[in-house]
């Protein structure tokens, strides 16, 4: 586990891997287009954040063997899965948000 | 039009996978390959402008934070590694700290003195003017000019803006009870205009206040005001008591100016650090303009115009000058002018002894840090195992490399912490050493920008110390943990290096050190243990008479003391560079006049200040009245060759009928420098002068104070300067005592830090030995064949260093030359001494280690392996 709280930039790589695989430019897009092109992870951040997560033991990195990658999938590429210990740490998280947001609406901010 | 925009996306992604290179070698290697994936991704379907922008600051921000991570980690892990090994660390720490501790305090000086500008607006377009004259054979060319060619100068000059004329001198500030001796400069109005001076309070001199006549003003320094007078503004319009004339305040001149300082002027002295008063000039029309007998002079310093140069001015005023000649009587003319730049009088004499201490102290860092090189050689043979392991597990050659460097800059910045406290305190002890006639020597200090040099300097020493030692630890054989042969040659070379570095440095020390020697074992003609002093008078005695009777009943009055030996008074007093020069004529050597030093002495002076009489007889109270003349050995033996100079004959040029007959031959004194040979000199009886020698039994203090309450009783407003002349043989050595000192010290701490390598290098050597010896000892080689094979590697060493650092010494101490006293910059004593020396500290470092390869227990030696 992390000895800090997740930024929020490593919460949005966790996400994007929740449901499958993907490598860096995947990760990359898929954050773009879920916040709407607001946060777009440059290719230093997003590995440095990637380097992190794997020694943390958040993610791991898989190899695609050629029969599983569709025709337009760059066999070369590095591949990254959510770990288990990952997913329980983006649940923490999305927990504590969650929390977070049950106080405000208790003090009237929503 | 396809294909050059492919061709235009191919070098956006080259240009990206080279500025990839500012990340961490670790990381690039490992997600390089995919960043550019992503770019080429993104550049195939985003605004170009856009991501460049995006590019870059991600890049600056994410290379930094990778770069910081890998740092913590090193240092973590260095901090760790150095606590388990305090005794290395606290030596690598002592040596950094020596070598920039030494080489940033010179710095300092050399800073202080040197790089600093000059307190006066752009020194370099001032000039020293100068008047030699053709008829002044054997003098220095830096001869004041005459005061009437000066005005013509000014009224014709096209490349000089400014002059100013000044005479230094002494004035006694009376305040009260309370007499202080003032360095005083009379100045013409145009002197604070020309060096550029403002005043910080009340204005500078006026042409008004530089007429005769005119109400009597002062300029103050801010020094004075402030010591003096509590830096009271009131100051300005209020009246002081110089000597005994009232003069009126109108200023004060702003910042540290105390023009002339000390050493400012070549061949006068200033008795003071600097000058504190100005007083106008005031020359009347009759000095202005009278040319003939001894026409007034006076010091020029002189602002070139912009775009002129000292040596256009110097070609002008000669143009100028020597029309002014045929204004002379025709036995002088032959005047001509010298334009010599300020700046070069005032460093040009330091600057060698400056510029040769660093590259001494550059020396001991230099060796300071082939040791430190050395030590942590030593401790990367000794990591093998664990870099080893490391590299086993797949760190990189880069990666190792970084890890030592950062060990090595590590302990150079903590060594240059404690280097810069040691600066601070040699420092201190330079200035404490002040030899004086340095500019602003005092104040040299460890500022902001001495840091940033000791900074660059410690990362310097950590980056140069750490190289080999990375590189050698990380080539692939270390790497597999073989035995290390690489380092070892390594450190060899380096403990070479260092031997022939201290060499060096100290056949220099060793040749100053013999020239000092040499220089006290001089016999300087005169006894040190003599009290002198010199007493000047001023308005309140205007006629030759007054003198007379003032000087006669001090002379009287100090024979009288009991005792007292032997008082005697003259017209100079040694190494006080008052020296008297005139043109005489020896009979039986030509008719061609020769300058020689003219010395007027009372009968007892000879004795009073300890100078022998080798032949014939001294002066007795009776040959005041007559022409008898004394001669020193110079005199003697240049004007009478093989023959007796006792009852030779001589006259003074400007006394036609009169010669004088010689009476007696004295020892030579060395009265100018204790390393300048004595000038064919004549000494002449006089019944007073104003200098005085006492020889007493009394202890110095108490001999002194009597002198002093005699000249107070006289007249209270007379100050005496009263010192032995041990103490004016030491002000005249102060230069060379100081760099003898200094340069002494430093190849101490040369030599320790080379033979500490050595003797560290020797006791590794035979610690990685240890398997080999126990071999040998188990086939049955007698201790006393280790014990020389140790000693015979160390020995061998040190004779490659010291041929090595002989050579290079034998080119070097050339530079020296300027300094020594009665020896050659080869003298092959100093040499040989230092080559033994060397050689015998070198054994002794040896020995130790050598001494324990033989207390190996083979059976152990053999089990370890």
């Amino acid at each position: 586990m992390p000895d800090s709280p997740l930024t929020s930039q490593a919460f949005h790589v966790l996400i994007a891997l929740a449901v499958r695989d993907q490598h860096g430019y995947g990760i990359m897009q898929d954050v773009a287009a879920r916040t709407q092109g607001k946060i777009r992870l440059g290719a230093g951040t997003l590995y440095g954040l990637i380097k992190r997560l794997l020694e943390d033991g958040l993610i791991v990195e898989v190899r695609k063997t050629k029969r599983s990658l569709k025709s337009e999938e760059d066999d070369r590429r590095r591949y990254y899965r959510l770990t288990s210990q990952g997913r329980r740490a983006a649940q923490a998280e999305v927990s504590r948000l969650n929390e977070l947001l049950q106080q405000a609406r208790a003090h009237g901010f929503v | 039009m396809g294909l050059s925009k492919s061709a235009w996306s191919q070098s956006q992604a080259k240009l990206f996978r080279a500025l990839l290179y500012c990340y961490p070698a670790e990381f690039r290697h490992e997600y390089g390959v995919e960043m550019e994936h992503v770019f080429r991704s993104r550049l195939a379907h985003e605004p170009h402008w856009r991501l460049w922008l995006e590019t870059c600051g991600d890049l600056t921000l994410s290379a930094l934070n990778q770069h910081l991570s890998i740092l913590a980690s090193d240092l973590k892990h260095e901090l760790r590694a150095l606590r388990a090994v305090p005794g290395f660390t606290l030596i690598v720490l002592l040596v950094t700290a020596l070598g920039i501790g030494a080489a940033v305090s010179v710095f300092s000086l050399v800073d202080a003195v040197l790089l600093r500008s000059l307190p006066y607006a752009h020194p370099e377009n001032l000039v020293y003017l100068y008047a030699p004259n053709s008829h002044y054979t054997g003098l220095p060319s830096e001869i004041p000019p005459n005061v009437p060619d000066v005005y013509h100068w000014q009224s014709l000059s096209r490349t000089i803006s400014s002059f100013a004329m000044f005479m230094p001198g002494n004035s006694r500030l009376v305040q009260g009870d309370s007499v202080t001796p003032i360095a005083t400069a009379a100045v013409s109005a145009d002197f604070f205009k020309t060096l550029d001076v403002k005043p910080i309070l009340g204005r500078t001199l006026n042409a008004n206040d530089d007429q005769p006549g005119h109400e009597l003003v002062a300029i103050i320094s801010r020094e004075l005001w402030v010591s003096h007078f509590n830096g009271r503004p009131s100051i300005l319009g209020g009246k002081i008591q110089l000597n005994r004339k009232m003069y009126t305040v109108v200023g004060v001149a702003a910042g540290d100016f105390g023009f002339p300082f000390d050493g400012d002027l070549p061949y006068l002295g200033i008795s003071s650090r600097q000058t504190d008063l100005w007083i106008p000039l005031a020359y009347s029309f009759q000095q202005k303009t009278d040319r003939n007998g001894h026409p007034e002079a006076a010091e020029v310093v002189a602002r070139l115009k912009p775009g002129a140069t000292s040596s256009a001015a110097q070609s002008e005023l000669n143009t100028i000058e020597s029309h002014l000649n045929s204004l002379y009587a025709p036995e002088m003319q032959g005047w001509r002018v010298l334009a010599r730049p300020l700046v070069e009088t005032i460093l040009g004499p330091v600057r060698q002894m400056l510029w040769t201490l660093l590259g001494v102290v550059g020396l001991v860092l230099l060796i300071a840090i082939s040791n430190i090189a050395g030590l942590l050689l030593a401790r990367t043979t000794s990591r093998a195992h664990e870099l080893g392991i490391r590299t086993a597990l797949g760190a990189e050659r880069a990666r190792i490399i970084r890890q030592l460097l950062t060990e090595s800059l590590l302990l150079s910045c903590a060594g240059g912490a404690f280097g810069i406290a040691l600066a601070y305190a040699l420092v201190r002890l330079f200035i404490s050493l002040n030899p004086g006639g340095i500019p602003r020597f005092e104040q040299a200090s460890v500022d902001i920008r001495i840091l940033g040099v000791a900074v660059a300097l410690s990362i310097a020493t950590g980056l140069a110390a750490g190289l080999l030692p990375a590189r050698a630890a990380s080539s692939p054989r270390v790497a597999a943990g073989r035995r290390v042969t690489a380092t070892h040659r390594g450190r060899f070379a380096l403990i070479v290096f260092e031997i022939a570095l201290s060499i060096v440095l100290l056949s220099g020390a060793g040749l100053l050190i013999r020239s000092y020697l040499n220089l006290q074992s001089v016999n300087p003609g005169f006894s040190p243990s003599v009290l002198t002093f010199q007493i000047s008078l001023d308005e309140h005695y205007p006629t030759p008479q007054s003198h007379d009777i003032f000087y006669q009943s001090l002379l009287a009055k100090l024979q009288a003391v009991p005792g007292f030996k032997f008082v005697g008074a003259s017209t100079e007093i040694p190494l006080t560079n008052d020296l008297g020069f005139a043109e005489c004529e020896v009979e039986g050597y030509g008719q061609t006049p020769q300058l020689v030093q003219v010395v007027g002495a009372t009968p007892e002076y000879r004795q009073a200040i300890g100078t022998p009489l080798l032949r014939g007889r001294d002066f007795t109270p009776t040959d005041g009245k007559t022409e008898n003349v004394l001669i020193n050995k110079k005199f003697s033996d240049s004007y009478f060759p093989g023959r007796d100079a006792i009852g030779g004959r001589i006259r003074l040029a400007g006394t036609p009928a009169r010669w004088g007959t010689v009476i007696g031959v004295l020892a030579d004194v060395r009265d100018q420098d204790i390393a300048a040979e004595a000038k064919p000199t004549l000494v002449a009886p006089v019944e007073d002068g104003d200098s005085f020698a006492v020889r007493a039994d009394l202890p110095v203090a108490q001999a002194a104070s009597q002198i002093r309450s005699l000249v107070r009783s006289l007249d209270p407003a007379l100050i005496t300067d009263i010192k032995t002349m041990r103490e004016r043989i030491a002000a005249t050595n102060a230069r060379r005592t100081f760099q003898t000192s200094i340069l002494g010290g430093f190849a101490l701490v040369a030599v320790i830090l080379a033979l500490v390598g050595l003797y560290g290098l020797m006791s590794f050597t035979v610690k990685q030995r240890t398997t080999e010896i126990g071999i040998r000892l188990a086939i049955g080689a007698p201790r006393s064949r280790i014990f020389t094979l140790i000693l015979w590697q160390g020995v061998r060493l040190t004779a490659y260093g010291l041929l090595i650092g002989l050579a290079a010494a034998l080119l070097l101490t050339r530079l020296l030359s300027g300094w020594l006293f009665q020896l050659k910059a080869t003298d092959p004593l100093t040499f040989a001494f230092v080559l033994l020396a060397i050689l015998g500290v070198a054994c002794a470092a040896c020995l130790v280690p050598a001494w324990s390869a033989t207390r190996i227990d083979a059976v152990q030696a053999l089990r370890r392996e």
